[in-house]
């Protein structure tokens, strides 16, 4: 393999990682920047995106039905866990912060129970792989590359040209005038966090052919999405996306020399010496 | 009630206090399951002195820290390498002492290094939680993952006790008993040391910094270094709690960083309320005797309830078991009073 | 000359909220800011306590350039700002309040070796206490005050830091006849040795307790003088009654 083919690899595989990664941070953006919550419990609805396939297998549904009943399903649990418990939580970032780490390990225990605490394979559902600038690559990897781009793309054109995006910028700048425009708030959050959770099963779903689905698999994605927003600012989409592109191109540059934990920490102690330089995160202009 | 004010009230009041719940502890557990029962109830003793470390940050600092553990967690390593072959820095009987100071110097370091960067960024309230919260999961995910310092997935066993013996104070710690009333002094110690800080003037600051931050700072404070000393005490006792757990235990892990450590604490916090030294050590110990009680009926549902406590504590926020036991007190005075 | 502005400029976006302002201020003068509402009155006490970054000009307190400092190091030089919209420890009492206020200046690994309650803070804590006249409500928890009260224990915060220059937003605002009467006798009573600079809206306060008189008008300095002088300028009464631009430039 020449010096080019591996550098490529490595593109894509990065690339990869930073759709997943979007993906899962989007929705943990939005969320917060939007009503002030914090929702610990995101990581568990990539987790339940990914258990998608086991329960599509399970129903006897074949091929790629993990892939399209994920984010419903967790767009609906996302939908019962704001009506239910988070719409008391807007503007308490502190309290939504223990609440939803509440929901998170009710959410992860009731997977153990359900589903077994053991770590399961999910079969690929595109097999091979294609021949790609002289070398073979996944084409399952493809598939997730393509499919991330797509639908952070629309997701990026709905916020941008949509009524409901510029209704959502509204209340993003600044709430009490958006009321006075007759924008009703309550429905644009509970939008948001549908979508929000629907993404991050969908990223669920998209990741667990690539990996093992285990109950806790969730954590691990929280807190890389948890990078992204320390180092994009949540204030909007833009630094969000960027900051994933950030965090995923240094895990993706690092864990290809080392193990992807101490990329993790090092991705970690970069953002903390960011912070202290640039307090609102590096794509927020002050 | 004077006689109980001068026993349980003023600086030394503090240990008093812990030493009164110790016994009660001590008591239960010997009634209830034998002798042997202290070898467990002296784990739940570090764990009541590591909520405290974590009340001084959250309840009196106004400063909510989701990734305590990392602290405990840094003390028990920093006492297991001073006392253990792992890294070839085996001081043996002179590392237990070394390794219980190393066990709060290290940690409190650390805690200052972070704090420099997280407190001169302006990191506060959820955003402080969270960097807290990542830094705890990554030294666990590190831990698991480094088992030549960490011991990996295996952990650390054979880890001696503290022994006092070359000081020529007798015996070791290793006893049941012996380990428990060493647990107690510590943290009986450990709660007058805080408990005098927060009595200085400086323990005003603390509490101006958690009523009004942005004021304190107009007023020529240097809130950042009221932030630095704090964490960086509250980091060295959850380090000391580490230190003990490893003595006592004679095993470490990397869960002992890791985040469910971390929150658990929180909620033994909520739970003994706030601002209370006591409370926050009688919650872990009530918490976990609960968890302990469970694990015999449903160890499945446990992680459910801990899960819903979060929840509860939010929705129906409170003063814990301190706040409840307050109001029923006031009540019972009120009714009293009536009939009188 | 304790304070001086120089060509002092503060611009939001594209708006200078002030410009070209030059002041000077005496030690031991008392000075009166007035101007219709958005006349940069707030700015400029904002530039002056480092709350905004002045974009032009310079801010000289006893000749030192103090641009570069932030509001904790300007209170530590002897600069206190009273909030227009009242600002105290709400969960504190109204004695542990002035206690923060005189630590404010003094470095903070101090505190440790210092009791909350040493009997040197604890006096000048009574002193000030009583002449804000909150002694006898030292226990109370500052959030329960009533409004002028509040008001009250702010100045009495801002004295304990014992500034050299003591800035007051609308120390009356909000505030009954009674109430006002009190900070007008009260201002009176805190102007020995010190430095006071006071926005107000009612005339009557400012005619009560400042030396001299000093005029905003959209962002510049209209005028400045005594009260009668004041109030008998007509660029003065045009100003306030909106009769179109008025004549003066800013800066003369």
């Amino acid at each position: 393999m020449t010096t080019t083919q591996l550098i490529l690899l490595q593109v894509l595989n990065t690339g990869v990682t930073m759709g997943i990664l979007m993906l899962v941070a989007i929705g943990l953006g939005i969320i917060y920047g939007l009503m002030d919550v914090i929702n610990l419990a995101h990581g568990e609805f990539l987790m339940l995106g990914a258990y998608g396939w086991v329960i599509a297998r399970l129903a006897g549904l074949d091929g790629w039905t993990g892939l399209i009943v994920a984010p419903l399903v967790v767009g609906l649990v996302g939908f019962v866990i704001e009506r239910s418990l988070v719409r008391h939580l807007y503007r308490r970032p502190l309290d939504s912060l223990l609440a939803t780490w509440g929901i998170s390990l009710i959410l992860v225990q009731a997977a153990r129970i359900v589903f077994g605490p053991a770590p399961q394979p999910v079969p690929t559902p595109l097999e091979g792989a294609v021949e790609l600038f002289g070398m073979p690559y996944g084409r399952y990897r493809l598939f997730v590359l393509a499919v991330s781009i797509v639908i952070i793309s629309i997701t990026l054109a709905v916020f941008r040209y949509r009524t409901f995006g510029l209704k959502t910028r509204a209340v993003f700048q600044d709430a009490e005038m958006a009321k006075c425009l007759g924008i009703r708030a309550p429905r644009i959050y509970s939008a948001a966090f549908v979508i929000g959770a629907a993404l991050a099963g969908l990223a669920g779903a998209l990741v667990a052919p690539m990996l093992t689905v285990a109950p806790d698999m969730g954590a691990n994605f929280l807190v890389q999405s948890f990078l992204v927003v320390i180092v994009g600012g949540a204030g909007s989409l833009a630094g969000v996306v960027g900051g994933a592109g950030v965090i995923g191109g240094i895990q993706g540059l690092i864990s290809y020399f080392s193990s992807s934990v101490l990329a993790q920490v090092i991705t970690l102690t970069l953002a903390i010496i960011v912070v202290r330089v640039r307090p609102r995160g590096i794509f927020t202009r002050k | 009630m004077t006689v109980i004010h001068r026993v349980f009230g003023g600086r030394a009041g503090a240990g008093a206090q812990v030493l009164a719940a110790s016994i009660v502890l001590a008591l239960l557990s010997v009634a209830s399951g034998g002798i042997g029962r202290l070898d467990q109830a002296a784990v739940w003793l570090v764990l009541g002195l590591f909520a405290m470390s974590l009340d001084l940050m959250w309840g009196y600092g106004g400063l909510l820290s989701f990734g305590q553990a990392a602290f405990f967690g840094l003390g028990a390593y920093a006492y297991t390498w001073l006392t253990t072959d792992k890294l070839g820095m085996n001081l043996h009987e002179l590392g237990t002492v070394v390794g219980l100071l190393a066990g709060i110097a290290l940690p409190a370091l650390v805690a200052l290094l972070l704090g420099y960067f997280l407190f001169y960024g302006k990191v506060v309230g959820a955003f402080f939680a969270i960097v807290t919260m990542a830094v705890s999961f990554l030294l666990q995910s590190l831990g698991m993952g480094w088992s030549r310092v960490f011991g990996g997935s295996m952990g650390i066993s054979g880890i001696p006790s503290v022994s006092l013996a070359f000081m020529g104070i007798p015996g070791s710690t290793k006893g049941v008993l012996a380990g428990y009333v060493f647990v107690t002094v510590m943290a009986a110690g450990a709660a007058v040391v805080m408990r005098t800080m927060l009595s200085t003037s400086f323990g005003l600051a603390v509490d101006g910094v958690r009523d009004n931050e942005d004021r304190l700072v107009l007023l020529g404070f240097k809130t950042i270094h009221t932030k630095l000393v704090v964490f960086s005490v509250a980091s060295g006792v959850a380090g000391l709690a580490g230190a003990l757990y490893a003595s006592h235990a004679s095993f470490v892990s990397a869960d002992l960083m890791g985040t469910l450590l971390s929150t658990e604490a929180v909620v033994w916090v909520a739970v003994g309320g706030r601002r209370s030294l006591i409370g926050a050590f009688v919650g872990a110990l009530v918490v976990r005797a609960v968890g302990f009680w469970l694990s015999d009926v449903a160890v499945d549902f446990w992680l459910i309830l801990l899960g819903s406590l979060f929840i509860a504590m939010v929705l129906f926020g409170s003063g814990g078991l301190v706040g409840l036991a307050r109001s029923v007190w006031e009540r019972g005075v009120r009714l009293v009073a009536r009939d009188s | 000359m304790l304070l001086e502005t120089v060509d002092l400029g503060v611009r939001f976006g594209g708006v200078w909220a002030l410009h070209d302002f030059d002041l000077q201020v005496e030690a031991g003068e008392v000075r009166g800011f007035i101007g219709p509402n958005g006349s940069g009155k707030t700015t400029l006490f904002n530039a002056i306590t480092g709350r905004h970054a002045p974009s032009s000009g310079q801010v000289l307190f006893k000749g030192r350039d103090i641009r570069k400092c932030d509001p904790g190091e300007r209170a530590r030089l002897g600069i206190t700002l009273k909030f227009q919209i009242t600002s105290v420890f709400a969960g504190l009492s109204v004695l542990d309040n002035i206690l923060l206020g005189l630590m404010g200046p003094r470095p903070v690994l101090g505190e440790l070796r210092r009791s909350a309650r040493a009997s040197a803070d604890m006096e000048r804590a009574e002193e000030l206490l009583s002449s804000i006249g909150l002694w006898e409500k030292r226990e109370d928890v500052a959030g329960t005050l009533a409004h002028g009260e509040k008001g009250w224990l702010e100045i009495g915060v801002a004295l304990a830091t014992e500034p050299t220059l003591l800035l007051l937003d609308e120390p009356a605002s909000g505030m009954g006849a009674d109430e006002t009467a009190r900070t007008v006798e009260l201002v009176r009573k805190i102007r020995v040795g010190r430095t006071i600079l006071i926005i107000e809206h009612d005339m009557e306060f400012v005619r009560s307790v400042a030396d001299s008189i000093t005029v905003l008008f959209r962002g510049g300095l209209l005028t400045h003088g005594d009260y009668d002088t004041i109030k008998s300028d007509e660029r003065v009464i045009d100003a306030y009654l909106g009769r179109g631009r008025a004549h003066g430039s800013p800066g003369s």
